[in-house]
């Protein structure tokens, strides 16, 4: 399966030249310019974010959350000289963010919103039940980063063990312990049995 | 072809219909009594952001919300790593190879200010003015890390308010406070830096409660969480009732760290001063064991034994 694609530079967004997308007066009037088309290519960016952190979260909504703190981030700080490494740290921040607000929901165990949409990711690759989706998505991103790469490479993008095992360069023990090792995390902390869709034998 | 209007996300227009329309909703009071019932609880409701109905405005009122307590927490590392009593139990370094240094109390000042002129609106005006006052006190009245943390709990709730409190505390002498306020962290699925930092403070308020045995369980699972790292062989080593933890610990540090880094030298003076303190002192059977070790524990554990 193909990776994210690479984001162009985006260093246009930031010559007043060309319109100068993150100089502006009010964290509102850049987040209107750069909500309109995605022109900091936001999207693409997030996706090679998620993927590089092995993060389950909802492209869309860390696309919002980062919108706006790329606008709030360039009215305080100003326009950043290298856009890129910049636009990295708001979306690692934005992510970040989400995961800690999700833990804290789950904690107080507010109600989750009808659709369940921001946990789509947890329902689509654990088959757990909407219900459970936030607790899972917790759980998920308290594992460490090797795990949760290891785990979402095989029930996001569908990769078999031995797949991962020749990714990862580890004894193809080692990769297995590991995924068990995640998946009983999980399993612990939704107190449920995971769908199947888990691995099936390569679980061994 | 569609005019600029409606290439503009719907969202998006929301918000800017909604300009200065907003009832002032967040106001922040936290007074000292209810501070670390706050901090115990697990049920703390952030303020406001979910009354704001828009997508993209809750977005900017929880991002200038993060930024406020971004600066209020480190208003708590400054107290923290600066603090007389403090720095005996805090180590400014994050790993042997990443130093700590607080943020200078200026640049926090500029930061907030910057803060607030940016604020979008009425809504922050009663969290700013809070904030103000916690960073800007009356030489009386300086607040305490609790104080502030209780604050930062109630703009964005996290396990980083609780893990400063349970340090603060602990190098205030109510070690009874560490173990339910990092307790309330390690219940939760928190994150891998959260968990460390809560089992590394139990540790050291059980060495302190004299209770060692605790001290060196809550340790190993923060060894088990972190893997090799230098402060957690360190811990080890200092609480070690055994001759085996001792020795395997002092092996693993004789590996990783020299024994003139001054992770080791800081550290060392820092639980010399405790203990001279009578602060959490040695008992006489783990000075014994140090003595009787002294030839088998290398530099690195000898530096530390010293200390005994």
């Amino acid at each position: 399966m193909p990776g994210p694609r690479f984001p162009r530079d985006g260093s246009d967004a930031l010559d007043p030249e060309q319109g100068g997308l993150l100089h502006g007066d009010s964290p509102r009037e850049v987040l209107l310019r750069i909500a309109n088309g995605d022109p900091l290519e936001l999207g693409p960016r997030v996706d090679a974010h998620l993927a590089e952190e092995g993060l389950m979260l909802t492209p869309r909504r860390v696309q919002l959350r980062a919108l706006a703190a790329v606008a709030y981030a360039a009215c305080a700080q100003g326009a950043p000289l290298d856009l890129g490494p910049w636009l990295r740290m708001r979306i690692r921040e934005s992510a970040t963010a989400l995961i800690d607000e999700d833990r804290e929901a789950e904690r107080r165990n507010a109600p989750l919103a009808p659709d369940s949409a921001h946990f789509l990711p947890m329902i689509a690759a654990f088959g757990v039940e909407p219900g459970l989706a936030r607790r899972t998505s917790v759980a998920f991103h308290s594992l460490p980063v090797p795990r949760r790469l290891l785990l979402r490479g095989i029930v996001q993008e569908g990769r078999s063990l031995a797949e991962m095992t020749q990714e990862l360069r580890r004894p193809v023990e080692e990769t297995r312990a590991e995924l068990r090792a995640a998946v009983e995390s999980l399993e612990r902390a939704i107190g449920a049995r995971l769908s199947e869709r888990l691995g099936g034998e390569d679980r061994g | 072809m569609a005019d600029s209007e409606q290439l503009v996300d719907p969202e998006l227009e929301g918000l800017l219909r909604e300009f200065s329309t907003r009832p002032r909703s967040v106001f922040l009071r936290s007074s000292r009594k209810d501070a670390m019932r706050i901090l115990r609880s697990s049920t703390n409701e952030p303020l406001s952001a979910l009354a704001v109905p828009d997508a993209l405005e809750r977005e900017l009122i929880t991002v200038h919300r993060a930024e406020l307590a971004e600066i209020l927490k480190q208003a708590c590392r400054n107290k923290l790593l600066k603090g007389e009593r403090e720095r005996l139990f805090v180590m400014r370094y994050r790993t042997a190879n990443e130093r700590v240094e607080p943020v200078p109390i200026q640049g926090l000042r500029d930061r907030f200010a910057l803060a607030d002129a940016r604020n979008p609106g009425e809504p922050w005006a009663g969290a700013t003015d809070a904030i103000e006052r916690a960073l800007f006190p009356q030489a009386s009245a300086e607040p305490s890390v609790l104080e502030l943390a209780a604050l930062g709990e109630r703009l964005v709730p996290g396990d980083s308010w609780r893990v400063m409190t349970a340090i603060d505390q602990l190098a205030n002498g109510n070690v009874e406070a560490v173990r339910p306020l990092c307790s309330a962290v390690l219940d939760g699925c928190a994150d891998v830096e959260s968990s460390l930092r809560a089992l590394e403070t139990i540790a050291m308020s059980e060495a302190i409660k004299q209770s060692p045995s605790r001290a060196l369980e809550a340790q190993s699972s923060a060894c088990a969480i972190k893997g090799d790292y230098p402060l957690g062989h360190i811990n080890l080593f200092l609480f070690a009732v055994d001759k085996r933890t001792a020795l395997g610990a002092a092996d693993r540090l004789e590996e990783s760290i020299a024994p003139d880094h001054p992770l080791v030298l800081e550290l060392s003076a820092a639980s010399r001063r405790r203990w001279t303190g009578n602060c959490g002192a040695p008992r006489a059977a783990a000075r014994v064991l140090a003595n009787e070790l002294k030839p088998a524990i290398g530099q690195v554990g000898g530096r530390l034994a010293s200390a005994f």
